[in-house]
């Protein structure tokens, strides 16, 4: 096999992973070899190789959301890295054509330096690719206010299991010609087709941006703050709750430090727009807070924003420092009636982990009603099962497990029961990947046979 | 053989229809010069009703197709040959509306604008905003991805579909997506959209609702041609300004419109007005009009207005919301023609589109919806004058020709249908084409459900 990836790529383009590598870590595959095609051709050959051969085949970008989903077979992992570099920039249209295996980070600078801006902030953004972050379909806190990957995403060229290559949509930013597969492949995990190319949309660069932090040690009046801001109509360009905790030396000197403590809620809330545009939001802002009144509220000072904002990205994450924690997620409709229901829930959860020994920092998107629950190691049996009778006690709430260890995901549902349409999905899949060998087992699992 | 009592049974007497002088309606959709007449219309009152006549008629293999107000513009409702029409007409219910999680679950067959007038009490509107709205259904929004003016700053419907409930064409009853915040497993929801009623028959869907901006200004400016009015849509957007809405209209658009009911007080010696349009905060808006002023200021403006109230913004839009209508009395039948290119590419594309219709003598009016670099290019004429249709069929396709050269596609929002079918291979090649369709055979393998729109027919195999 290696040999066969090697006439096709070169000495350089296939090897087998190292034992201890990350591969092995995130993916439990102590045996696996490596592919990196350098262009969508080359991409759909290792695919057509690797097809022949029956390997399962693992797209790789930056290898940081890989703890999405269940753990796949993986005798092959595709490296994208090795198709990078951005196609063309339309500054003048607003988009952007870029390899998938493009950093994420190369990209929002490349935009960021000619005054137009992606608004897409994944954990692991310093590392992670562009076609990574649209298979896995993450955001970070900027999912809040800009939405997902797919509300930017124009179009995308893919390489499919039996050797072809395709593409849909454009870079037009409006188009509708052709079946959008390009959304079916956002957030599919790589297990339809691997990603080479997305083409993207572009928002200007905000002249101004501001940070208001507002800290809570009531959880009443955090609900009493997120309704009052939800009738306010206020568009942030982020709003997340994290615990206090959770941004301890990021920037929040003095006074605000305090927000940094233990059993401190905080409402991290950011603006975009014109000089005056700031202005007004944060002055209504601050107007909301008589009806939430914090226990503290400061506007973070200009160099304190971007370490805030980054310590609040890591925390959503899928990627935990050490590589032994697990996040859960819990998704909710935020409002009953005028009420928040977030307030009650962090108390529950937080009774819950409690009551189970174990410890967990929390953090929340409030408008659209999602809860981590992150956790230093896996969560035992009891408590997983408890979360999950917390969830399912009332229709419009759905617990999975985000990110969690290879290891703990192993021969575990990571879904929790929740992944729908198991008859159609394997229909779509046999369509898109025929040979069947795109991250098996990721979404449901494999069958026999 | 249509089986006539069962499907009477299923949606009661009166609500299938098969009298021939019936059937003329339902000819064709507003695409008027591609006609096929249906065997029958059957109207199911809702998802159940609709899965029982999907799987009497796939039971019988006969064709079928979905039709919501019938104001495509791609021809995709038209009823295959000897096939039967399911109107969703019936299905206008708005089931639920819950403006703190703000969403509306409302069943297909409700029209457009019937959800932001629900919405609005609660200060919210429902985004996509396609011309036709007071007509146009949801599901014909779902299956086309309708767009309209706003959609340049809220995107078109894909963004607002949270979950759909569809009947596939063997019957079954898929629910799918969820107003939830990221359901696992893929997007069917975000997939149906745009599939344009080729893979499965909307019944019901949960949209999400935008809050209603607390303040909106509008401006026109008008100019002495449409090259400048792009210009000062590209000098707007490259100056980092965010406008809600970017509507462009030509010379011919504009007098269409001052000779009509809709007259709006565009000045008539103008070569293009353009609609600029800001909402959001109050100061954030004030502060983006005033720039945007300056800016267009800079180029050679004829005329510049600025709305003062709300009665006055509704007399700027006026002409523009009656621009169809006014093209519509020009001459008995009006093509509507659909085509996007790279924004900063419109000016030159516009050229050589008003020159296209000189060439084949044809009357034809522009209006863009400039930010989206999508145009719209109207052509008047009468359907029955076999050789002025010739000549606007081929005006179209070197319309098409054009803007495809120039990095643009087939259309923008109104779709593929029969009308642009065989163009496809303009835009996508075999491969491309072989993955849509094997999608689409994954929900409709025995091509009951509107064949033959959008993908052309498989290249015979060559041995
Ligand atoms: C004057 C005028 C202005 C217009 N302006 C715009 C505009 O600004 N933007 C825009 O995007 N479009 C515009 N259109 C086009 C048209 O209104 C849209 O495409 C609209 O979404 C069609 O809705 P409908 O209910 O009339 O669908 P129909 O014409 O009845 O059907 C259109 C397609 O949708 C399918 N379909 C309908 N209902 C369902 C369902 N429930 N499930 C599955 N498939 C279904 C049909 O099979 C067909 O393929 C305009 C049309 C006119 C006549």
């Amino acid at each position: 096999m290696i040999e066969r990836l090697q006439r096709l790529l070169g000495d350089a383009g296939a090897w087998e992973v190292a034992q201890d590598g990350e591969v092995a870590r995130e993916l439990g595959a102590a045996r696996a070899l490596v592919a990196a095609p350098r262009d969508q051709e080359q991409c759909a050959a290792v695919l057509r190789v690797a097809a022949e051969a029956r390997c399962a085949v693992v797209p790789w970008g930056g290898g940081q959301h890989q703890r999405l989903g269940n753990v796949p077979r993986a005798d092959l992992v595709l490296v994208t890295t090795g198709m990078a570099g951005i196609v063309t920039h339309d500054a003048a249209d607003q988009t952007i054509v870029a390899q998938a295996g493009t950093r994420l980070a190369d990209l929002v600078a490349a935009v960021r330096a000619r005054g137009q801006f992606l608004p897409l902030d994944p954990a692991g953004v310093a590392r992670a690719t562009i076609g990574g972050v649209v298979a896995a379909g993450v955001n970070g806190p900027y999912r809040s206010g800009f939405g997902l990957p797919r509300d930017f995403l124009l179009g995308a060229r893919t390489a499919h299991s039996d050797g072809a290559c395709s593409r849909s949509g454009g870079r037009l930013v409006k188009n509708v010609t052709g079946f959008d597969l390009h959304r079916l492949y956002h957030g599919s995990l790589g297990t339809l087709a691997v990603l080479c190319e997305v083409s993207l949309r572009l928002l200007p660069l905000p002249e101004r941006e501001a940070t208001l932090a507002l800290g809570f040690d009531d959880l009443e009046r955090l609900d009493g703050f997120v309704a009052a801001y939800r009738a306010s109509g206020l568009a942030a360009a982020s709003y997340v709750l994290v615990h206090g905790p959770l941004l301890a030396g990021n920037g929040l000197a003095g006074g605000a430090a305090d927000l940094a403590q233990d059993g401190m809620f905080v409402v991290l809330l950011r603006f975009h727009g014109t000089e005056r545009g700031v202005a007004e939001s944060l002055a209504r802002t601050r107007d909301l807070l008589s009806r939430g009144a914090p226990a503290a509220a400061c506007e973070a000072p200009e160099g304190a924003q971007a370490p805030l904002w980054m310590a609040c990205r890591e925390a959503f994450a899928s990627v935990s420092p050490d590589g032994g924690g697990a996040v859960l997620r819990l998704s909710f409709l935020p409002h009953a009636g005028e009420r928040s229901v977030l307030g009650g829930i962090v108390d529950s959860v937080a009774a819950l982990v409690a009551g189970a020994g174990s410890r967990a920092a929390l953090c929340a998107e409030p408008g659209l009603g999602v809860l981590r629950i992150l956790l230093p190691e896996p969560p035992g049996e009891e408590l997983l099962q408890r979360l999950l009778t917390f969830a399912r006690r009332e229709d419009g709430r759905l617990l999975v497990v985000e990110s969690a260890p290879a290891s703990w995901r192993l021969g575990r549902d990571v879904f929790l029961g929740a992944l729908p349409h198991e008859s159609l999905a394997r229909a779509l899949k046999a369509a898109l990947d025929p040979a069947g060998v795109l991250s098996p087992g990721r979404l449901y699992p494999e069958e026999a046979g | 053989m249509l089986p006539l009592e069962r499907l009477r049974r299923i949606v009661g007497a009166e609500h299938v229809l098969l009298a021939p002088e019936e059937m003329f309606a339902y000819e064709c959709d507003a695409l008027t010069w591609l006609r096929r007449r249906p065997a029958a219309v059957v109207l199911p009152g809702g998802t159940a009703e609709t899965a029982e006549v999907v799987a009497a008629l796939s039971e019988a293999a006969l064709p079928f197709v979905a039709r919501g107000a019938g104001t495509g513009l791609s021809g995709g409702a038209l009823c295959p040959e000897g096939g039967v029409v399911i109107e969703t007409a019936r299905m206008k219910r708005l089931l639920s509306l819950d403006p703190w999680n703000r969403f509306a679950l409302v069943e297909c067959g409700t029209p457009n604008a019937e959800v932001s007038r629900a919405a609005e009490p609660h200060g919210l509107f429902f985004a996509p905003d396609p011309s036709s709205q007071n007509v146009c259904t949801i599901g014909g929004n779902i299956a086309e991805n309708a767009g309209g003016p706003h959609t340049y700053k809220y995107g078109a419907t894909a963004r607002h579909v949270l979950a759909l409930t569809a009947v596939l064409p063997d019957g079954r009853v898929l629910r799918t997506g969820s107003p939830l915040a990221d359901p696992p497993g893929y997007d069917l929801a975000g997939l149906l959209v745009g599939t344009e009623g080729t893979c499965a028959i909307g019944t019901e869907a949960t949209l999400k609702l935008t809050p209603l901006p607390r303040a909106v200004e509008t401006l026109l400016f008008a100019f002495r041609g449409v090259a400048d009015a792009c210009s000062a849509v590209q000098r707007v957007i490259s100056s980092g300004l965010e406008p809600c809405t970017m509507e462009v209209m030509d010379g011919a658009t504009i007098a269409a419109v001052e000779a009509s009911v809709n007259a709006a007080g565009y000045p008539r010696d103008a070569g293009a007005v353009l609609i600029l349009e800001f909402d959001g905060g109050d100061a954030a808006v004030a502060e983006s009009a005033e720039r945007a002023e300056r800016l267009c200021r800079e180029l050679e403006v004829l005329a510049c207005e600025r709305a003062r109230d709300r009665a006055h913004r509704l007399k700027l839009w006026k002409g523009r919301k009656g621009a169809f209508g006014a093209m519509g009395r020009l001459a008995p039948d009006l093509l509507v023609q659909d085509a996007v290119v790279p924004r900063s590419r419109l000016p030159e594309v516009v050229a050589r589109v008003l020159e296209i219709g000189r060439e084949h003598g044809i009357r034809m009016s522009n209006v863009l919806h400039a930010g989206d670099g999508n145009l719209h290019p109207n052509i008047s004429y009468d359907r029955r004058d076999a050789d002025e249709t010739r000549r606007v069929l081929a005006a179209c396709a070197g319309i098409l020709q054009a803007c495809v050269e120039a990095g643009g596609t087939l259309s923008g929002e109104h779709g593929i249908g029969l009308e642009k079918r065989d163009y496809m291979s303009l835009v996508f090649g075999e491969e491309d084409l072989e993955r849509m369709r094997a999608v689409r055979d994954v929900m409709n393998g025995r091509s009951l459900l509107n064949p033959d729109k959008v993908l052309p027919a498989r290249e015979p195999k060559t041995p």
